[in-house]
């Protein structure tokens, strides 16, 4: 119900199995290092190596993520830990490849939401009475209203 | 405080805490059951995220005995604004592989 994944899509000038190559066998050479979204103090190199993904500066390194899918030319996944969390958060990066006219249309998914177990009430709704949700009513539509990025469905 | 957020929804469980109060305030009873989760280990969960600011405890409207959970607006408003940074990273990222490519596309 309640979904967060970050969608971003993006044409690249180069057929799909160079861009799968340029995103992981030189990713430390068009990288841009990012102030938020780096792990050690002095912000290092991303690099893919044996099944992780991994920053590293001198002889310091960070395990960031594991590979999750690996299917060159079309379709690349790993798990991505955000910094500062000191417990391992499951995050989810989906990368897809598709030929296009130019080039390649690379569609990058960022999610991390567990699915709620299918048979419980609580999923449709119910478990929480009438009387409750009328009184909160107002102050729920005036909740989702401000959210933009979860998805109701 | 965005780190205490996503520790908080670093949780398989808290984020279905999250999920379930997105329909509506709940009693610990019913989100213990639907996580399939002790009470205790529930009591734990909502306490991390009562203290991450994504959720807050309320009398129950129908007996004034019993607290109900329900999610707190200034929190998930935080979080959606580190999507769009999160957003906005990626975007950055996949402009410098384009850059990238353009120089060397074969």
């Amino acid at each position: 119900m309640m979904r967060d994944i970050v969608r971003v899509e993006a044409m690249m000038p180069a057929p799909p199995s160079r861009v799968f190559d340029a995103f992981t066998a030189e990713l430390d050479r068009w990288w841009r290092p990012d102030p938020r979204f780096r792990w050690l103090s002095r912000g290092g190199v991303l690099r893919f190596e044996s099944g992780q993904l991994i920053e590293r500066v001198g002889d310091e390194h960070v395990v960031i993520g594991q590979v999750l899918a690996w299917e060159p030319g079309s379709h690349l996944a790993f798990s991505w830990r955000a910094p500062g969390v000191t417990r391992r958060a499951d995050t989810r990066v989906d990368i897809r490849f598709e030929a296009h006219p130019g080039g390649t249309r690379l569609v990058l998914e960022h999610s991390g939401w567990a699915a709620l177990r299918k048979d419980h009430p609580a999923r449709k709704g119910t478990g929480s009475t009438p009387a409750l949700q009328g009184l909160w009513g107002l102050w729920w539509s005036e909740l989702l209203g401000g959210l933009r990025r979860f998805v109701v469905d | 405080m965005i780190d205490a957020t996503l520790s908080a929804l670093a949780d398989p469980t808290r984020r279905q805490v999250i999920e379930i109060l997105g329909r509506g305030p709940h009693r610990a009873s019913v989100l213990a059951e639907a996580c399939e989760a002790s009470r205790p280990a529930m009591s734990r969960h909502l306490k991390i995220l009562r203290q991450s600011g994504l959720t807050t405890e309320l009398p129950d409207p129908e007996d004034g005995r019993a607290r109900v959970y329900a999610l707190r607006r200034e929190g998930l408003i935080e979080l959606r604004d580190w999507l769009d940074d999160v957003e906005r990273f990626w975007t950055h990222q996949l402009a410098a592989l384009a850059e990238h490519l353009a120089e060397d596309p074969t």
